[in-house]
C-alpha cells in the first residue's frame, strides 16, 4: 500500500507503534500467579475427589493427571512471567492502547470518543496486593472492551476520569 | 378510526391488550408443548402399545385445559400503559414482573402481524431499546390504532426531548414527511429464483440431524437392528447400518432439503418489500406473518452484499445492513434483503456512503503466506487423521490424497479473491471462495482497533487488523504490519477528527 490518495499525509500522523508503553505494577505478576495457582489448587482438589470416589488403584489419578497439572502450572507459571512484560498500557492525548499476549500478540486502541463507560473493579487477591483493574466498555462489543489489570488505586481513578473526561469532551452530540 | 381519534389520556390508565391475545398466548403455548412432545408422538405412532393411548389422551386433556386456563389468566394479568415518560408493562400470574422503558431509551417500535393478527386485523408491538435490559418488551396483541398511536406518540414525545439544535431540523423534515418510497418489491419469480439459491447445504445439515435425533429415539423404543430392518422393509433394499442407511437416503434428503428451503423462503420473504423512509430503511416480508422491521440511517454500522454460483447466475444478491445492535451484544440486528439486483445494490450504497463512489481508491490483498497457514491448520490435520477414520488402508483412504491438494486450490482462490478498497472515508473489502462478499463501512463508525499477530505473523512481519464497529467487526487479515499500522493511524485520525456521531 501507498496511502497516496487519502488527501492526508500519512508520514505526519501520530503513529500509535512509536508509543511508550507503561507497565503494569510489579505487584500484578503476584496477583496473576496466585491467580493461576487457585486454579490449579482447585483442579487437585478435585483430582483426589475423584481418586477417593473411584478406584485407589486408578493410574490415571494416581499418577498421570498430577504430573499432567504439575507440568501445566509450571508452563503457565513461566508463561505469565514472560507475558508480564508484553503487557502494558499507554495513554495518548486522544485514544488508549493496551498491549497484551506473549504469543498472539494483542493490541487494542480505543478512541475516547467511542468510550461508553469506564469500571474500576478489585477481586480478592488484588485487594489484598492493593490493586486495581480498570474496565473500559465501547459500543463495540465484548471483544473491542478493555480490561486493563495490576493498576493501583489513584492510577486506575487518575486513567478513569481521564478518560471519561475526553470522552465527554469529545462527544459529538 | 384512524391514530389521530385515539384518545392519548386512555393510555395514562392501565390498557388490557386486545382480547385476541388469549388466543395468541394459547397459541404460543401449545406450540411450545407441541415442540416438547413431538418425538414422543412420532415414537407412539410407529410402535404403538394399546394401552398407552388412554394415557395419551389424559395428558392431552389436561394440557390443552391447562394452557387455556393459564392464557386466560395472563390476559388478565397483563397491563400496559404510560407513565412519566415512560412505557410500562405489568405482568405475572404467580410472580409479577413490572417493566418499565423510558422513551428516550426506546430505540425503534416495531410491528408484527402473523395470520392470526391478520385474521382479527390487531398488531404485536415490540420495543427495541438502546441499552443492556435483557427482558423483552413487548405486547402480542392491539388494535392496529392503537398500535399506531403509541408508536407515533412515543417517537414524538421522544424528539422533543431531544436538544433543540437537532429537533429543527429533524421537525422541518417531519413536516414535509414524504411517504415511504418503494425500492425494491420481489416478485413471484424472484421469490423462486431465491429459494433456489440459499444454502441447502445447511438445510441438509439439520435434516440429518433431525433424522439421527428421530432415528435415536426409535433406537430405544424397538433397538438398533429393528429400526434399520423396518426402513429397508419400507424402501424395499437391505440395508446394514446407520451409516449406509443415511447414505442410501441421502438423495432423499437433499430433495427435502432443496423442497424446505424453498417453503421456509416462501414463508419467509413471501411479498418481500423494501423502503426507503424519511429515517432509513423499511422490510416488509412473509407469508403468514408480516414481520415489518425498520432502521434508520444513521444506526447502519456497515452494509453487505453478497452472492453465491447460482446467485450469480440469476444475478441476485443478499444484502445486509447491520445495524447497531440495541439490546446485546452478538444478537445483532441485521436487515436482510434477499434477491437484490445490482440497482437496489447501488441504491443502498448511494445513501450509506455516497462519497465511497467518487473518492479515489486504493486496492490491495493480503499475503500469500495465509495459503502456507491453510495448509498447515485445515490441510495437514485431516490428512494425517483421515486413514484413522475410515479406517486402515482400503480404496476409501486414497480419497485423503487429495485433501491437500483440494486445501492448497481453496486457500488460493481465498487469497487471491480478498481484495481491500481504502478511501479517505471508508473501507470496502472484497471476498469469497466461490461466491463472493463485498463489505462497506465507513470509518467513522469504528469504535476500536486491534492489531493481533500470531507467532509466524510475527515472523513474517504481518498482522492482521480488527475494526470493530456496534454491529461486529470487519476484519482484514494478513496484511504487512507497516500497513496494518499505518491503516490503524489513519483511521485512529479519522475517527477522532469526525464529529459526526456514529448513531
Amino acid at each position: 500500500m501507498h496511502f497516496q490518495n487519502l488527501q492526508i499525509e500519512t508520514d505526519a500522523l501520530p503513529s500509535a507503534e512509536s508509543v511508550e508503553y507503561q507497565k503494569l505494577a510489579p505487584a500484578y505478576l503476584k496477583v496473576a500467579i496466585i491467580g493461576n495457582l487457585l486454579l490449579f489448587v482447585f483442579l487437585f482438589g478435585l483430582n483426589i475427589v475423584l481418586l477417593m470416589a473411584g478406584d485407589w488403584s486408578d493410574a490415571f489419578f494416581k499418577l498421570f493427571a498430577p504430573l499432567l497439572l504439575l507440568l501445566l502450572l509450571s508452563i503457565s507459571t513461566a508463561l505469565i512471567q514472560a507475558g508480564y512484560k508484553v503487557k502494558g498500557f499507554a495513554l495518548r492525548e486522544k485514544d488508549i492502547l493496551f498491549r497484551t499476549g506473549l504469543i498472539f500478540r494483542r493490541e487494542t486502541i480505543i478512541p475516547f470518543n467511542r468510550v461508553q463507560h469506564c469500571e474500576i473493579k478489585q477481586g480478592p487477591i488484588e485487594r489484598y496486593f492493593g490493586l486495581k483493574t480498570l474496565e473500559i466498555f465501547t459500543a463495540g462489543g465484548q471483544s473491542s472492551d478493555l480490561s486493563i489489570p495490576g493498576l493501583l488505586p489513584e492510577e486506575a481513578q487518575r486513567l478513569k476520569d481521564f478518560i471519561i473526561r475526553n470522552a465527554a469532551e469529545n462527544d459529538p452530540i | 378510526m384512524t391514530p389521530s381519534d385515539v384518545n392519548p389520556a386512555a393510555f395514562y390508565q392501565p390498557q388490557r391488550q386486545s382480547p385476541v391475545a388469549i388466543l395468541l398466548i394459547l397459541f404460543r403455548l401449545l406450540k411450545a408443548l407441541l415442540r416438547q412432545a413431538w418425538p414422543l408422538a412420532v415414537v407412539l405412532f410407529i410402535n404403538p402399545k394399546s394401552g398407552f393411548w388412554a394415557y395419551i389422551i389424559y395428558f392431552a386433556i389436561v394440557a390443552a385445559v391447562g394452557t387455556a386456563v393459564l392464557s386466560i389468566l395472563s390476559y388478565f394479568k397483563f397491563f400496559f400503559y404510560i407513565r412519566d415518560e415512560e412505557l410500562v408493562i405489568e405482568k405475572g400470574i404467580l410472580q409479577k414482573t413490572k417493566l418499565n422503558i423510558p422513551f428516550d431509551r426506546i430505540q425503534t417500535i416495531n410491528f408484527q402481524q402473523n395470520l392470526i393478527h391478520q385474521v382479527f386485523n390487531v398488531i404485536s408491538l415490540e420495543v427495541d431499546t438502546a441499552g443492556s435490559s435483557q427482558k423483552e418488551f413487548a405486547i402480542s396483541a392491539l388494535e392496529k390504532d392503537q398500535a399506531e398511536f403509541i408508536r407515533s406518540y412515543v417517537m414524538a414525545q421522544k424528539k422533543q426531548q431531544e436538544p433543540p439544535s437537532e429537533t429543527t431540523e429533524a421537525i422541518e423534515e417531519e413536516e414535509s414527511s414524504p411517504p415511504d418510497q418503494l425500492i425494491f418489491k420481489l416478485t413471484p419469480q424472484d421469490l423462486l429464483k431465491v429459494g433456489l439459491g440459499r444454502n441447502h447445504l445447511r438445510t441438509l445439515g439439520i435434516i440429518i440431524a433431525t433424522i439421527f435425533g428421530l432415528f435415536q429415539y426409535l433406537e430405544e423404543a424397538m433397538g438398533q437392528k429393528r429400526t434399520i430392518q423396518l426402513l429397508g422393509d419400507y424402501f424395499g433394499v437391505q440395508l446394514s447400518s446407520i451409516f449406509s442407511t443415511i447414505l442410501f437416503l441421502l438423495p432423499f434428503f437433499l430433495l427435502a432439503a432443496v423442497l424446505l428451503t424453498l417453503v421456509n423462503t416462501v414463508l419467509q420473504y413471501f411479498d418481500l418489500r423494501f423502503f426507503r423512509t424519511t429515517q432509513g430503511f423499511k422490510t416488509i416480508a412473509g407469508l403468514f406473518t408480516r414481520r415489518e422491521q425498520s432502521t434508520s440511517l444513521q444506526k447502519i454500522q456497515w452494509v453487505r452484499w453478497s452472492t453465491n454460483p447460482l446467485m450469480r447466475l440469476f444475478k441476485q444478491y443478499r444484502l445486509q445492513l447491520a445495524a447497531a445492535s440495541s439490546a446485546q451484544v452478538g444478537r445483532q440486528q441485521a436487515m436482510s434483503v434477499p434477491g437484490c439486483y445490482q440497482a437496489q445494490i447501488e441504491a443502498v450504497r448511494q445513501s450509506y456512503f455516497p462519497a465511497f463512489a467518487q473518492q479515489e481508491r486504493e486496492s490491495s490483498g493480503i499475503s500469500k503466506a495465509i495459503i502456507s497457514r491453510h495448509l498447515l491448520y485445515f490441510g495437514l490435520p485431516p490428512f494425517l487423521a483421515g486413514p484413522f477414520i475410515t479406517g486402515g488402508l482400503g480404496p476409501f483412504d486414497l480419497l485423503w490424497l487429495g485433501w491437500i491438494p483440494l486445501v492448497y486450490f481453496l486457500s488460493h482462490r481465498f487469497w487471491k479473491k480478498w481484495r481491500f478498497h481504502i478511501s479517505a472515508d471508508g473501507l470496502q473489502t472484497d471476498k469469497g471462495i466461490f461466491g463472493s462478499q463485498a463489505t462497506l463501512l465507513q470509518w467513522y463508525k469504528v469504535q476500536a482497533i486491534d492489531i493481533r499477530q500470531t507467532p509466524y505473523q510475527r515472523r513474517k512481519q504481518l498482522a492482521t487488523i480488527h475494526f470493530f464497529t456496534a454491529a461486529g467487526s470487519v476484519i482484514i487479515p494478513y496484511i504487512p504490519l507497516a500497513d496494518a499500522q499505518t491503516l490503524r493511524n489513519f483511521v485512529l485520525y479519522k475517527v477522532e477528527s469526525d464529529p459526526r456521531k456514529w448513531m
